[in-house]
């Protein structure tokens, strides 16, 4: 059998916590950007993708960034990771729209007041365009 | 790993935007479309890259000077531990393995059957490791309750940097004797979880 053995896969340690008492490790959570592929399999989705795109084109990267949150999520990232992600602040479908969104910002005296704000307990940065 | 660029006029902003633009249009796919652009908060916690190899996570590293990040995947897996032992609903923050099943269900899905994909390749994630305000605040009282002000932070982005980071054995703890191998039998194609159990 040890010559079957031919790829050592992972090797763990699992360690013991030894925190002094009453104190439990806190719940960290996770924000998930991005998943990267290795470059054939991207290329792969992506003519995949490029093929099966309907008529509005400019949507293909909003469909694969969908796409690679949904495969995060099957492999077992949370959906509070998920969520989080995919929680927009808006969609424009031009600078002149994004530029509005962060004037209309800028100009809300109570958004500006609650710098930095937080969404469901987390904080939240803003940039300096609307701390301004 | 990138880091992100600040601008502080619109001026900056449509410069960023003309030359998404110009590179968009070299691109025969995006000739007639136009850009659109999707808007996200930004979460104030620790960026991590997650490195999995045949499914398996094997190195979580920090942004760090954006080359070079530091190794914090010991400490994710106690983390992720810990958090999975006190959720009910949510399996883990992080997956430390994904199966083979999970990969095939994910990734075919979005491919054509004659490019059907058999099993996970190297892939990276990229995410933010944050804390909410609320957990950071329950963690801060029970430290001082536990006569730990030492472990006591000042933020929750803070606590999330430091918690990582973690090198002293207060809170690391000593590696125990149980330690768990994962093995892959080449000929039968048969995976094997092997736990050797020392005690």
């Amino acid at each position: 059998m040890a010559a079957a053995l031919t790829r050592f896969i992972a090797f763990y340690p699992r360690l013991a916590l030894d925190l002094p008492a009453g104190l439990q490790l806190p719940r960290l959570s996770v924000n998930v950007y991005t998943l990267y592929l290795e470059p054939e399999l991207e290329r792969l989705l992506l003519d995949t993708a490029v093929d099966q795109r309907s008529d509005d084109e400019s949507s293909l990267g909003l469909h694969l960034h969908s796409a690679r949150m949904r495969w995060l999520q099957q492999f077992g990232f949370s959906r509070d990771a998920i969520a989080m992600s995919t929680r927009v602040g808006g969609m424009f479908n031009s600078i002149d729209k994004v530029t509005a969104q962060i004037d209309r910002c800028v100009k809300d005296e109570a958004l500006r007041a609650s710098l930095p704000f937080e969404i469901d307990g987390f904080v939240v940065k803003v940039c300096h365009a609307c701390q301004r | 790993m990138l880091s992100l660029n600040s601008v502080y006029t619109i001026a900056d902003l449509q410069a960023w935007h003309e030359s998404n633009a110009r590179r968009l249009r070299s691109n025969d796919a995006f000739s007639t479309g136009s850009v659109r652009y999707c808007i996200e908060p930004k979460y104030d916690g620790v960026a991590i890259s997650l490195r999995y190899e045949n499914g398996v996570l094997v190195k979580a590293v920090t942004r760090g000077d954006g080359t070079v990040g530091e190794d914090v995947t010991s400490m994710l897996h106690i983390l992720a531990r810990a958090t999975s032992a006190r959720t009910d609903d949510i399996p883990t923050v992080v997956p430390l393995e994904i199966s083979p099943e999970q990969w095939r269900s994910a990734i075919n899905s979005s491919l054509p059957a004659s490019a059907a994909v058999d099993k996970p390749c190297t892939f990276e994630v990229r995410a933010e490791v944050v804390m909410s305000k609320t957990e950071f605040q329950l963690w801060n009282d029970a430290c001082t309750a536990a006569g730990a002000d030492g472990l006591r932070f000042a933020n929750a982005r803070n606590a999330v940097a430091g918690l990582l980071r973690r090198k002293d054995e207060a809170l690391r703890g000593k590696p125990c004797e149980i330690r768990t191998a994962v093995l892959w039998l080449q000929h039968s194609r048969v995976s094997l979880l092997f736990i050797h159990d020392s005690h």
